[in-house]
C-alpha cells in the first residue's frame, strides 16, 4: 500500500481525484442549496398569487361575509389530500375550508395557537399536511369589512422535493462520472508522460560493472531528464575511473606480491631438491627471511594505501599535531640506515608549529621522505629538513644530495609501484612516495619535487598551519 | 640441454639457474629484455624461460621477434600476470607454455623437459635406439637390459645425440648445447667425451650406435 503511494502516477491520480472531489462537492452543495431556494421561491410565488385571488373572493352580501371559490380554481381543492389546501377564519371562527383538508387540521390547527391573533400581516413557514406530506404554508391576517380575517393557504412540497431529489441524483451521477473519467485519463496521461522516466531507469539498470563503459544516450531522453542523464553519465565516468585505478592497483599489487612469493617458493624448492650442507640451508633460510621481510613491508604499504583510499583517515578525526615531533620520529627511526650510509641528517624547525591531522599518518609520511632521502643519497651525503611558515601554510623541505631525479620522471615518482631502480635493489616497495602523496593530500596539503640531476632532490610538503603550541 | 633464463628479479633468476643446473641443464641467465633478445637470437638454446615484465624490451616483444624470425625454440613464459587474457595472448603469440608465478620448481623443470621433447619430435620421455633405452626423466640408461652408469656430462651428450638420432650433429653444435655459453672449450673436448661414451655404450655390444661422420660430426643411429 505504501509502495502504491510512493508511485508518482498514483500520487498524481490521488491528488487530482481529491481536488476534483472537493471542488465538485462544494459546487454541488452550492447548486443544491440554490436550487432548493429557487423551488421554495416558486412555491411562495404561487401561494402569493393564490392569496391575491382568495382575498378578492371575500365579499359581503346582506350583512354576511361570504367566501366562494371560483370554479376555475376550485378543482384542485376538491379532491381530499390533493396537496392544495386553504382555510378562512373570521373573527376567530372558521368561515370556510377546502374539501381537500378532509377534516384534518392537526398541524394547521396547531398554528392557530402560535402567534398573536390580533396581529396583521403574512407569515410563510413549513409544516406537515393532512397526508403527512411537507407543505409550505402562507398565513395572512388582515382586516376587511370591519372584521378580522385569517387566511391560510398551503401547497404540498412533494413535487418540488421530487424535483430537487432528481436534481441531486443527477448532480451526484454526473460528478461521479466526471471523477472516474478524470482519474482514468490522468492515470493514463501520467503513465504516458512517465514513460521516458521508466525508459531512463531501464537504461540505468542495464549498466553494471560488466559494461561500465556504456552511457545513457542523453540526446534521446526527455528534455527534463537530460541534465540527470548528463550527471549520471559523468558519475559513471568518475566511477569507471576509480574502478579502473582500483583494478590496476589490485593487478599491480598481486604482481608485486607474487614476485617475492615466487622467490620464497623457488628457494624452498631448490634447497629441497637434494640434501644440502648446513651452510646451504642457513643461506637459503636467510634469503627467505630477507624476502619475507620485503613482503611484509609491501603488505604494510599496501594496507596504508588501502586505508588512505578507503577514506578512513579523514578530517573529522584530526587534532593538532606538533610537526617537529613527526620529524623527530622520522629522524630517530632512520638513524641506523643513516649511520650505515654515513649520511648526515639536519633539522631546522620552529618546535611550536602545529598542523591539524592524524599524527600516525603524518609520522609515516615524513618517515618515508627522510628514509627516501637517505637511501637515494651518496655515501657521506646530507639530508636537510627545513620548515618555514608562509601565508598560513608551513612548507617542509626535505633536501638530499643524491643522484637527483630526471625532470621527466617528477610526476612518475609519485605513481604506485614506480621504482627508479628497476631491479628493486633498494629493497623498497615502490609505494613510499605515493603513500606520502596520499597522506599529504588527505591533510589538504600538497607535495612537489624539484631536482638537479647529479646534485640532489628536494621534496616540498605544504600543509595548512593550525597555529602554535600553547597559543 | 641448454636453457636461456630471462628474468629481471635477480634472486629468482639465480634460483631457477641453480634448480635447472642440478637437473643437468646448462643455463644462461640474463636480467633485461635487450640482452635476452640478443642471446635468444644469437645462440641455439633448447628452451627459453621468459619473464614478461622486463626492463627494456618486454617478454612478449622478445617472443614475437623470435617467432617472426621463424625461430622454433620452445619458449616458456613465466610471469606473475595470471589473467586468462594474458595467458591467451602469450600462447597465441607463440609461447609453448605459460607458467604463473609463484611456480613449483620441479613442475617448471618437467614443463621445460616436455617442451624440449615435443620440439625434438620425441614426445615420449623414453628414447629407444636399437636395444639402448634412455629415460630422460630419471637419467637411467640401459643397453640390452644392462644398466649403464654415466657421468652428468656423458649423459647430456648421449641425450642430445639420442634426441637428434638419425641426424648428423656437428661438434660445435654439441659444444653449444652441453656447455654453458661463457665456457670456451676446444671442440676436441667433445671427441674425448665421445670416446668415454662409446666405451660405456657401444663397447662389448657388437652393433655400434654412435657413428663418426668424417668431416661433419657424429650421428646416433640403430641398425633398424
Amino acid at each position: 500500500m505504501i509502495r502504491v503511494f510512493r508511485s508518482m502516477s498514483s500520487r498524481l491520480v490521488l491528488l487530482l481525484v481529491l481536488c476534483t472531489v472537493a471542488v465538485l462537492g462544494a459546487s454541488g452543495l452550492f447548486l443544491n442549496l440554490h436550487m432548493e431556494r429557487l423551488v421554495i421561491a416558486s412555491v411562495d410565488r404561487t401561494l402569493h398569487s393564490k392569496l391575491q385571488i382568495f382575498t378578492g373572493l371575500l365579499h359581503e352580501e346582506h350583512g354576511n361575509v361570504e367566501f366562494e371559490l371560483d370554479e376555475s380554481i376550485a378543482g384542485e381543492y376538491v379532491v381530499p389530500r390533493s396537496g392544495h389546501y386553504y382555510r378562512v377564519w373570521m373573527n376567530g371562527r372558521p368561515l370556510a375550508e377546502s374539501p381537500s383538508m378532509a377534516g384534518y387540521d392537526l398541524e394547521l390547527a396547531q398554528l392557530d395557537r402560535i402567534g398573536d391573533m390580533g396581529s396583521v400581516g403574512e407569515e410563510l413557514f413549513d409544516s406537515t399536511g393532512p397526508a403527512g406530506e411537507p407543505v409550505r404554508v402562507l398565513r395572512y391576517r388582515f382586516s376587511a369589512l370591519e372584521r378580522n380575517f385569517e387566511l391560510i393557504l398551503a401547497e404540498s412540497l412533494e413535487e418540488s422535493r421530487a424535483v430537487l431529489s432528481d436534481f441531486r441524483w443527477m448532480l451526484v451521477a454526473t460528478n461521479l462520472t466526471v471523477v472516474v473519467l478524470l482519474s482514468l485519463s490522468v492515470w493514463l496521461m501520467s503513465k504516458y508522460s512517465l514513460k521516458p522516466l521508466q525508459d531512463f531507469s531501464a537504461s540505468i539498470e542495464a549498466i553494471s560493472h560488466k559494461n561500465l563503459d556504456e552511457r545513457i544516450d542523453s540526446k534521446s531522453t526527455a528534455l527534463e531528464l537530460q541534465r540527470v542523464a548528463y550527471s549520471f553519465n559523468s558519475m559513471l565516468d568518475r566511477l569507471a575511473m576509480v574502478i579502473e585505478s582500483q583494478k590496476r592497483l589490485v593487478a599491480d599489487a598481486s604482481h608485486e606480491l607474487k614476485t617475492p612469493l615466487a622467490v620464497i617458493k623457488s628457494e624452498c624448492d631448490v634447497v629441497l631438491q637434494r640434501v644440502r650442507s648446513s651452510r646451504e640451508y642457513r643461506e637459503a633460510l636467510q634469503n627467505i627471511e630477507e624476502t619475507t621481510g620485503e613482503m611484509a613491508r609491501l603488505v604494510n604499504d599496501l594496507l596504508s594505501l588501502a586505508i588512505l583510499d578507503a577514506g578512513i583517515v579523514f578530517s573529522d578525526s584530526y587534532c593538532p599535531v606538533v610537526l617537529a615531533e613527526c620529524i623527530d620520529h622520522a629522524v630517530r627511526l632512520t638513524e641506523p640506515i643513516a649511520a650505515e650510509r654515513e649520511v648526515k641528517v639536519t633539522v631546522e624547525i620552529d618546535r611550536q608549529l602545529q598542523v591539524n591531522g592524524a599524527a600516525g599518518s603524518l609520522k609515516e609520511a615524513f618517515l618515508n621522505l627522510v628514509e627516501n632521502g637517505i637511501k637515494y643519497n651518496r655515501v657521506g651525503g646530507m639530508v636537510t629538513i627545513v620548515a618555514k611558515v608562509d601565508k598560513g601554510y608551513v612548507a617542509v623541505r626535505v633536501t638530499d644530495t643524491g643522484v637527483g631525479i630526471d625532470p621527466e620522471l617528477h610526476e612518475r615518482v609519485f605513481e604506485r609501484f614506480y621504482r627508479a631502480d628497476k631491479q628493486g635493489g633498494s629493497g623498497g616497495t615502490g609505494l613510499g612516495l605515493s603513500i606520502v602523496k596520499s597522506i599529504i593530500e588527505v591533510h589538504n596539503g600538497n607535495i612537489s619535487l624539484t631536482s638537479t640531476p647529479g646534485r640532489g632532490s628536494c621534496f616540498t610538503v605544504l600543509l595548512p598551519l593550525a597555529g602554535r603550541r600553547g597559543s | 640441454m641448454k636453457v636461456l633464463v630471462v628474468e629481471d628479479e635477480l634472486r629468482l633468476a639465480r634460483l631457477v639457474k641453480q634448480g635447472l643446473e642440478e637437473y643437468n641443464f646448462q643455463v644462461d641467465m640474463v636480467h633485461d629484455g635487450e640482452e635476452g633478445l640478443h642471446m635468444a637470437e644469437e645462440y641455439p638454446y633448447d628452451a627459453v624461460v621468459l619473464d614478461i615484465n622486463l626492463p627494456g624490451v618486454d617478454g612478449m616483444t622478445i617472443l614475437a621477434r623470435l617467432r617472426e624470425r621463424q625461430a622454433d625454440v620452445p619458449v616458456l613464459l613465466v610471469t606473475a600476470r595470471t589473467e586468462i587474457k594474458d595467458r591467451i595472448h602469450g600462447l597465441d603469440t607463440g609461447a609453448d607454455d605459460y607458467i604463473p608465478k609463484p611456480f613449483d620448481m620441479s613442475e617448471l623443470i618437467a614443463r621445460i623437459r616436455s617442451a624440449i621433447r615435443r620440439s625434438k619430435g620425441k614426445p615420449s620421455p623414453r628414447i629407444e635406439i636399437d636395444d639402448l633405452e634412455i629415460d630422460t626423466n630419471t637419467h637411467a640408461v640401459k643397453r640390452g637390459g644392462v644398466e649403464i652408469s654415466l657421468s652428468a656430462r656423458e649423459f647430456s651428450l648421449l641425450q642430445y645425440l639420442a634426441m637428434n638420432s638419425g641426424r648428423i650433429v656437428s661438434r660445435p653444435e654439441l659444444l653449444e648445447h652441453i656447455y654453458a655459453t661463457d665456457v670456451d672449450w676446444e671442440s676436441n673436448v667433445i671427441d674425448v667425451y665421445i670416446t668415454y661414451l662409446r666405451r660405456k655404450i657401444d663397447k662389448g655390444f657388437g652393433r655400434p650406435l654412435i657413428h663418426t661422420v668424417r668431416g661433419s660430426g657424429y650421428m646416433m643411429k640403430g641398425v633398424t
